[in-house]
């Protein structure tokens, strides 16, 4: 992908020096090459296209599939709604052999620090447990605790909190 | 540098203080006085204002008496009368308060230098009971200041000051939340690490220069120490899974931490010399927040094995296992005291924010130091026992402010807003 993605530039720059050798006839203007190139670029890079359609279209339904999993207060149980959510993740990650995901636990910040710290690491846990008992490869399951440091929303109420209590996933392809 | 000090002088300033202090004792017949609680042995002094005799007084952030006397307050130890010379009158005001004796002194700055010279006098024969001198580079007239505060206290009471001591801390910014150290008084605030990752639980190992973090840097929480004479940061060891809440114990140089490096948060020991780390707790609850006992015996511990997190301690290799908290809702953070004698807390009762509290390390006699002041946590205690650094919402933000061992005169040190998990260091 890479590869198709310098090629496109260097062709895109030899257009461009096809075209500036266009005007020599005009009186020679103050030297200014590298600058020229820079303000006006002959035509936007092409989107480096680094997917296919195939996976575009993976894109999307790892998008849709790695929901964030919320859990109740001091809590690392998962819900029935975060059973859901990691039995869609499982059925996709059987289906994508090459699917791996750090899956990224965290807490609200009603506990000590460190005391969420080890909570968010049974959250992380409890995902990476459920998706190994679905019978998804230890291996491409890592996990990670932030405890509380990394809030989704800031606030001392009820709708802050439980938006805090939660797995986020990065996956990666 | 030199030290005049007359025995004799001290002992009857002492042998007087204590006949003062007796007193004060017996009309105090409803108040329990422990060793700890500030006010139990507050010596008057009088201070008469030092002089500048040579340079700029403004080119130094603060006169050298005035971070004297802001030590001798804060220690506990001292009541100081203010005085612009020594006369008939301040004599007698100096007396009236009970007061022995009157400090003075003078400091001079010159080419980027200054000398210091400060003197404790004996009012009644005007002799000198202590007499020091210092001198170096600008900069350093503060922690002169700070040294002859020391000085006092060690002289004095015999037990050593905390006026050159340091606070490690967590400070939130942009991109991260960094490591920062500061005086004990909240001056001389730097940062230590900048590396835009979270950083989290800073604790000094040893000497004052050395401190020990969990830092996100290198991706899963692992232990760094920055070493801050040599402005460096490096990674301690390696070990699997997230680690992090290190305390450490001079007697044996050993850290015990959380780690989740066997699947479960456990309580680990480990030299901090090198050598392996062995795994002290074995239950699928979280087990976190470590604290060793002064003598490096017991070590107090954080675990929800029974349903709720809760204070627990055992014997430093995991045996003789006993639960000593079961009131309240939810308990964290517990710090041994330096002397042995208390163990601060946080709890929760009720509500959402954890206020701070001490008990006896077999959890008898609980004591709660902070009530109606926003969310108190991550207690640390002053070398000498005698004062608590935490972190407060009080005015909002959270900040760190430190208080008496009995919850007296709480004091606010940072004023920036995202600053937590202080940690006080040795002496």
């Amino acid at each position: 992908m890479k590869l198709k993605y310098w090629a496109s530039l260097g062709f895109a720059s030899t257009l461009f020096f096809a075209c500036s050798k266009k005007p020599p006839v005009v009186p020679p203007p103050e030297p200014t090459p590298p600058k020229v190139v820079v303000e006006t670029p002959p035509a936007p890079p092409p989107p480096p296209d680094t997917m296919g359609e195939g996976r575009r279209r993976l894109q999307a339904r790892v998008t849709e599939t790695f929901k964030t999993v919320y859990f109740d207060y001091d809590k690392s149980a998962l819900t029935s709604e975060g059973q859901s959510i990691c039995e869609g993740i499982g059925a996709l990650m059987k289906e994508v052999p090459s699917l791996t995901v750090q899956i990224q636990g965290n807490a609200d910040d009603r506990g000590t620090n460190e005391y969420n710290l080890a909570l968010g690491d049974r959250r992380a846990k409890a995902v990476q447990s459920y998706l190994t008992t679905y019978g998804i490869a230890a291996s491409r399951l890592s996990t990670i605790s932030y405890g509380e440091e990394k809030p989704a929303a800031e606030g001392q109420d009820d709708a802050a909190w439980s938006k805090n209590r939660r797995d986020d996933f990065s996956p990666s392809f | 540098m030199n030290s005049i000090i007359k025995a004799s002088n001290i002992l009857r300033l002492l042998a007087l203080s204590l006949l003062v202090m007796g007193i004060d004792v017996a009309f105090a017949a409803d108040v329990v006085i422990t060793s700890e609680q500030k006010g139990a042995e507050v010596l008057s002094l009088g201070y008469v204002e030092f002089q500048c005799l040579k340079g700029d007084p403004k080119s130094v952030p603060n006169p050298p008496g005035t971070v004297l006397v802001n030590d001798l307050h804060f220690s506990g130890r001292f009541r100081v009368q203010f005085a612009p010379a020594f006369d008939a009158v301040s004599k007698a005001r100096f007396k009236d308060d009970g007061a022995l004796a009157y400090l003075r002194g003078d400091y001079s700055l010159e080419n980027g230098k200054y000398t210091l010279n400060c003197e404790l006098i004996d009012i009644d024969s005007g002799t000198a009971i202590l007499k020091k001198s210092y001198s170096g580079p600008k900069e350093q007239l503060r922690l002169a200041a700070h040294q002859f505060a020391d000085e006092l206290v060690f002289q004095l009471f015999g037990e050593k000051g905390i006026a050159q001591t340091r606070i490690a801390y967590v400070n939130k910014r942009p991109g991260g939340k960094e490591i920062s150290v500061m005086d004990y008084d909240g001056a001389n605030a730097h940062q230590v690490t900048s590396n835009k990752s979270i950083n989290l639980t800073p604790i000094f190992m040893g000497a004052k220069d050395k401190i020990l973090y969990t830092s996100y840097a290198a991706g899963s929480p692992q232990f760094f120490q920055a070493d801050m004479t040599a402005t460096t940061t490096r990674q301690m060891f390696n070990s699997a899974g997230m680690n992090s809440a290190a305390n450490y114990n001079k007697t044996d140089g050993e850290i015990i931490y959380a780690s989740t490096m066997d699947g479960n948060s456990e309580i680990y020991r480990r030299p901090v010399a090198g050598g392996k780390s062995d795994r002290l707790t074995f239950f699928e609850g979280i087990d976190t927040s470590p604290s060793w006992s002064p003598n490096g015996y017991e070590i107090v511990f954080v675990s929800d094995r029974n349903g709720k997190p809760m204070l627990y301690v055992m014997d430093r290799d995991g045996s003789n296992l006993r639960r000593i908290s079961f009131d309240l809702d939810y308990y964290g953070s517990p710090a041994w005291s330096p002397k042995g004698d208390r163990i601060a807390f946080v709890a929760l009762d009720g509500g959402n924010n954890f206020n701070i509290y001490t008990v006896t390390p077999d959890g008898k006699d609980p004591v709660k130091l902070t009530s109606d002041a926003g969310s108190n946590e991550s207690p640390s205690w002053s070398p000498d026992g005698r004062h608590l650094i935490f972190m407060s919402t009080r005015t909002g933000s959270p900040e760190i402010f430190v208080m008496g061992a009995d919850g007296t005169e709480p004091r606010r040190l940072t004023f920036s807003g995202g600053n937590s998990m202080p940690s006080w260091s040795d002496y």
